[in-house]
């Protein structure tokens, strides 16, 4: 089988390589393992919550902060990728999944303040219109509102905690939580968020949650439900709860597997197979051939069936530790596919920090590989390494994602521009 | 508030609660103090071994012997809290095999049984036993759930009426003339201080021994020694696996519930709290225990950890391993001029039993009480009918109450998946105990001790207490981030391949989804007291 670009990986960053390299009219193939960790996570795109990362005040401006970024760390992912594709990707990201009925807002220019589970706040740049009223800057105060019988969401501990959370120069509003008396059907075992996701899209579910939520909620107060309110995309479930309540709803992300994650994926997905994408899942990716200093082919396996897939430009998108694009063991740390040179540091006890939470993260986060600007993996000598293999997303060194709340917003950059590239070379 | 008790016993360790134990049998009024939890020191950082002796039977034959006959009858008094597993000494090319048989006519001599065993014997015993493995002798060694163990003496003890005052820590010691008068002890949960009127305080404190006997102007002379263990998230072996070798680090594995425990190390320290496990240790343990064990090479490690064993001290020796593990007991008013003042130090989790009632004999002769000690015969409360702990009744018994229950329509909630804790089962204890304290909860559950170490569960029981309306006495975030601080400790020496996977989806939840990276840890703030 040959294709203009085999994209290898299907999470956030494979799924934006695959469609910006469709739209410069390439045949496109993703191949994937699974179906990356977007599930797992909870749906925001942070682009830049924390700059210097050990910062205990969140950025006002991701722009602002990523442009210093840039002139202050030429290693990160960001002086690779450029504000321009951020912000162009970005674009093209919200333009995709709105297509699919999921709807992303937000910009650049300023960071959301979200509460979380656990009632501290988190700063984001883009997230799900449903989560929009959840900003902690509103004045006005809130219900968080769980169900008896729903595992992973107690409204009295994220209630408690929020009032001890403080962002200079916030004043916080009053939350408090309640455990609705609806009959969601759990059965003693704890229902997961995403069965309760899929029973909301039940007209008497959502009769029965928006009558107890009217009930329940007092005057002037916004409502905080768990991140179950339908499990497909499209706002009717969310908009007749808002009517039924008679004030505005905000959705908490859960513990995985997440609501808002499996929306985002279920949205790209789809896009991606509307976009005349091939999509191939559950295959694992070995043995590339290479050619005169360029990809060629690369073999596909599932079970013992073996295929061989030819490809004009290659985008390795498999993901950091999570995804295994990036794999350990006692001794070492590895790129398992192409054997690229990995970035950071080998020895095992130069990983990890002393503590869990140190604000700066730990040395294994910025493992990766090296890049040229045009996303190249590099060898030791700064150049690339093939002259038509692509990376993106968590694969790249560099940045501590979860300490300075940028995951999504490199992989998202740098999907879009690897696709690019690879779509014009 | 002022106490008053006849004697006054440190420290909530196995020999702590055994003495406690004791005295109470004989009719005397005690109190124990504890500063934190209950066997959260040595006790709860060891192997879980139920010796035979046969690790001392050749170097060190009083210690034998003292491990048999104590091995004999906690299997009889405590016996829901061992599991008989039994026992291999197993000998691999390149050990000195003269060693066996000296090992075999030393048993003898100690009283210890022992079985030579074909390999073949020994396969179908130890399917994942090295097939290079020379000389296979079967002993009755066991395994012991030492915080089991610790609770059920002590919990006996205060049926009998022993008070004990956990997370209480003893800040002072009174002696007037020549004899102890009280003892001040400080509740660090509601942050009162308490007078203790006694005339006795047995000093059972492990590797602080030497801190407490301090507070009274008396000495104790203790080697530090560390031993650090790994925990394998799956049971690779179904019994006991020393090394048939001089003892040596790294050469015993021990079914543990549903894991297995390879172990030790011996390095001397200084300091009883702040140690680590190194790189050097972890991979001189994967390497023993893979060739004993080859599938252990392959299995994932959940968890590094190290207890400090309070060696009696040699001028001589450096390494700890040569100091004698028999125990001793000191009479400070004879050694310091301290009257009413006793410390008992070293020995081990088998002989705790032992250790005790010598102790005991001390005080209850100098107080006159002629009652003998009767702990050898009488079963801890909880084993009265000498069954031994199962591992397969446990998954059992969830089974059958999930069968039971799904006819009328309910199952169980799990909170803890790794280790198929219920929901049930935690409130239990909540209730039980009047508790807010995830340690209280962990010990007696085993919730969030499987492969994942609370990464889902320690989340879910704060949102358990919050809902019922228990919320510790710090913020349950500032818990939180402790609690990850403290695991973090444990699992940090052993991430590599799938574990690191894992750690980092965990640390993808706290701090991507929780964002809880930005909170003060707990004991950067002035500590709030709950008045």
């Amino acid at each position: 089988m040959k294709y203009d670009t085999v994209v290898i990986g299907a999470g956030l960053g494979g799924l934006m390589a695959a469609l910006s390299a469709a739209e410069r009219g390439k045949k496109t193939l993703v191949v994937s393992r699974g179906m990356g960790i977007i599930t797992i996570f909870s749906g925001t795109i942070d682009i830049l919550g924390y700059y210097p990362v050990q910062d205990t005040a969140p950025l006002s401006s991701p722009r602002e902060g990523v442009e210093r970024l840039i002139s202050e760390d030429p290693k990160h992912p960001y002086a690779r990728v450029g504000v321009e594709a951020l912000e162009k990707g970005m674009s093209f990201f919200q333009e995709a999944v709105a297509r699919e009925g999921v709807t992303y807002v937000g910009n650049l220019d300023r960071n959301f303040l979200v509460p979380t589970a656990v009632g501290t706040i988190k700063p984001t740049a883009f997230l799900s219109k449903r989560m929009e009223a959840g900003d902690v800057r509103e004045e006005s105060d809130v219900l968080i509102a769980g169900f008896r019988g729903l595992k992973d969401f107690y409204p009295a501990y994220m209630a408690h905690n929020i009032s001890t959370s403080t962002v200079p120069g916030v004043s916080i509003p009053h939350f408090r939580g309640r455990v609705l008396d609806v009959d969601i059907g759990a059965d003693g075992s704890g229902m997961s968020a995403l069965t309760l996701a899929r029973k909301m899209e039940e007209d008497a579910m959502i009769q029965a949650i928006g009558r107890a939520l009217f009930c329940q909620v007092r005057d002037g107060e916004r409502i905080a439900l768990p991140a179950v309110l339908g499990i497909r995309g499209g706002d009717e479930v969310f908009r007749r709860l808002e009517d039924m309540a008679g004030t505005r709803i905000f959705e908490t992300p859960t513990l995985p597997p997440s609501v808002t994650g499996y929306r985002l994926y279920r949205a790209l997905e789809s896009r991606v197979r509307a976009s005349g994408i091939r999509l191939l899942i559950g295959y694992d990716v070995h043995d590339p051939e290479i050619r005169g200093g360029r990809v060629a082919a690369v073999n596909i396996s599932m079970g013992k069936k073996t295929k061989r897939i030819e490809g004009d430009t290659f985008v390795l998108a498999t993901g950091g530790l999570v995804g295994r694009g990036i794999i350990t063991d006692r001794k070492s740390t590895l790129e398992p596919i192409f054997g690229l040179p990995v970035s950071g540091p080998s020895r095992r006890n130069e990983w990890f920090a002393e503590r869990f939470f140190d604000p700066s993260g730990h040395p294994i986060n910025k493992i990766g590989l090296e890049v040229d600007d045009r996303l190249r993996p590099t060898g030791d000598g700064k150049k690339h390494v093939y002259e038509n293999l692509f990376a993106c997303g968590a694969e790249l060194a560099g940045y501590a994602a979860l300490r300075e709340k940028s995951g999504g917003g490199v992989t998202i950059a740098s999907g879009f521009k690897a696709g690019r590239l690879a779509g014009e070379l | 508030m002022e106490l008053k008790t006849e004697v006054l016993v440190i420290g909530g360790g196995v020999t702590g609660a055994g003495v406690a134990r004791d005295l109470v049998m004989r009719g005397i009024d005690t109190i124990l103090v504890e500063k934190g939890d209950l066997a959260a020191g040595a006790t709860g950082r060891c192997h879980g071994l139920l010796h035979s002796g046969g690790r001392y039977v050749i170097k060190d034959q009083e210690s034998a012997v003292e491990c048999i006959k104590e091995n004999v009858i906690l299997k009889r008094i405590a016996s829901r809290t061992i599991e008989d597993t039994g026992g291999l000494f197993v000998s691999l090319p390149g050990d000195d095999e003269s060693y066996a048989d000296r090992f075999l006519a030393a048993c003898d001599a100690a009283g210890i049984q022992t079985q030579v065993l074909s390999l073949s014997q020994a396969l179908r015993l130890e399917p994942n036993l090295s097939r290079e493995a020379k000389t296979v002798v079967k002993v009755p060694d066991g395994a012991v759930d030492p915080f089991a163990l610790t609770i059920d003496n002590a919990r006996d003890a205060a049926r009998r009426g022993c008070r004990i005052l956990r997370h209480t820590k003893l800040v002072g010691i009174d002696v007037e003339k020549g004899r102890v008068t009280g003892a001040e002890v400080h509740d660090r949960v509601t942050d009162e201080r308490h007078h203790i009127r006694t005339k006795r305080i047995i000093n059972a404190t492990g590797a602080w021994a030497g801190h407490v006997a301090g507070l009274a102007g008396a000495n104790v002379p203790l080697t530090l020694s560390k031993g650090s263990l790994l925990i394998f998230n799956r049971r690779i072996n179904n019994t006991v696996i020393n090394r048939l070798r001089p003892p040596g680090d790294g050469d015993i594995i021990v079914p543990n519930e549903p894991t297995s425990i390879i172990g030790t190390t011996s390095i001397t320290v200084s300091d009883p709290e702040n140690f680590t496990v190194t790189k050097k240790e972890v991979d001189l343990m994967m390497k023993e225990a893979g060739l004993v064990l080859p599938p252990s090479a392959e299995a994932r490690v959940i968890r590094a950890y190290a207890g400090i064993r309070p060696l009696v001290a040699a001028q001589d020796a450096d390494s700890g391993r040569d100091i004698s593990r028999s125990f001793s007991i000191l009479d400070h008013g004879k050694q310091d001029g301290v009257r009413g003042f006793y410390s008992i130090v070293g020995g081990k989790l088998t002989t705790y039993r032992l250790m005790a009632e010598k102790m005991v004999d001390v005080v209850a002769e100098e107080m006159g009480v002629h009652i003998p000690c009767s702990t050898a015969s009488e079963p801890l409360f909880g084993s009265e009918d000498g069954e031994h702990y199962r591992l397969e009744d446990r998954f059992t018994s969830i089974e059958t109450v999930e069968e039971g229950e799904e006819q009328e329509g309910k199952v169980e909630e799990i909170v803890c998946e790794c280790e198929l804790v219920t929901k049930d089962e935690v409130l239990k204890v909540i209730n039980e105990m009047k508790t807010s304290n995830l340690n209280d909860i962990r010990q007696r559950t085993r919730v969030g001790m499987g492969s994942c170490q609370g990464g889902f569960c320690t989340y879910r029981l704060l949102g358990i207490l919050h809902e019922l309306d228990m919320v510790p006495q710090y913020e349950a975030n500032e818990i939180l981030t402790s609690f990850m601080e403290e695991r973090w400790r444990g699992i940090r020496p052993v991430l590599w391949g799938d574990q690191l996977r894992e750690e980092q989806l965990v640390e993808g939840i706290y701090l991507g989804i929780f964002a809880l990276d930005k909170i003060q840890p707990l004991g950067k703030k002035a500590s709030k007291s709950k008045k």
